[in-house]
């Protein structure tokens, strides 16, 4: 950002925003989609897809993807 | 989850942990500008987009030089402290000695500046609001990634569809997930976010 607008408003994403966002995604298959796509793109050789039981949770489970891509750090650059 | 009338001050947002740091940045990818990239993903969108369409909550482990990185954006801690501006979690650890990362200068580009007091507000958060309530369970979740670099992406509080049932189905088959196409339209009604 150049400094000398700074003093200027800039936009911000607000909360709703992240739903707004997902709505990209009618149908549930193409955000899965999503997911597995980053996967691939991360070389990732392996990725594990699998449900978690966890009662306290809503809908009992959680959907977990566990890849052995590239992973990230802080430092790429 | 409904004792908390207190609202976590936003100090969280001022972090610069470039690759985990722009999985958050909307919009976001450096895919585009290489013109041989045979990759997928082009707009830096898919992960925010996906995940937030599947779950109402996602926290994201990420592994690399020993490094482990949590991400954590969930939209159950928004509302439950009525906070309107995206805030999202992101602590660090040396996975060797499960100590949080200390200051560290990467090529003089960026500095990582290790803040005791956001990280432990960090950590409170992640500890109330995602599904493992102790830092060992938190740390189980790093180990899980056997291989020298990976990720895993937990979505919980998955989205239900009408009749109340998860929109995946992982009764019917206890080898597979299944998705219920029939119910296709409902699929994108959504009434968490009224």
């Amino acid at each position: 950002m150049i400094d000398q607008y700074d003093c200027l408003n800039k936009a911000q994403l607000s909360f709703e925003y992240l739903h707004t966002n997902s709505t990209t995604h009618t149908f549930l298959f193409g955000a899965l989609a999503e997911l597995v796509d980053n996967s691939r793109d991360a070389n990732a050789t392996n990725l594990h897809i699998y449900t978690c039981k966890d009662s306290s949770l809503r809908g009992g489970f959680y959907l977990t993807f566990l890849d052995d891509g590239c992973g990230m750090n802080y430092g790429k650059f | 989850m409904v004792n908390s009338k207190k609202t976590i001050i936003k100090v969280l947002f001022e972090f610069f942990l470039d690759d985990v740091f722009n999985v958050i940045v909307f919009g976001k990818s450096g895919k585009r500008h290489c013109l041989d990239s045979n990759q997928i993903g082009q707009y830096g969108n898919g992960l925010k987009s996906g995940a937030m369409r599947i779950a109402n909550d996602f926290i994201l482990f990420t592994k690399k030089d020993n490094i482990g990185t949590c991400l954590f954006l969930s939209r159950t801690f928004h509302q439950e402290e009525h906070i309107s501006q995206i805030i999202c979690p992101m602590p660090c650890f040396d996975l060797s000695t499960g100590q949080p990362i200390e200051n560290q200068d990467m090529n003089g580009t960026r500095t990582y500046i290790y803040d005791s007091i956001k990280h432990d507000l960090e950590m409170q958060i992640i500890l109330k609001y995602s599904p493992f309530k102790t830092i060992e369970d938190l740390f189980k979740q790093f180990y899980l990634i056997t291989s020298t670099s990976g990720t895993l992406i937990v979505l919980y509080n998955l989205k239900l569809s009408d009749n109340g049932e998860t929109e995946l189905d992982i009764k019917t088959d206890p080898y597979d997930i299944l998705i219920d196409s029939k119910n296709r339209q409902n699929l994108f009604d959504d009434h968490d976010d009224r």
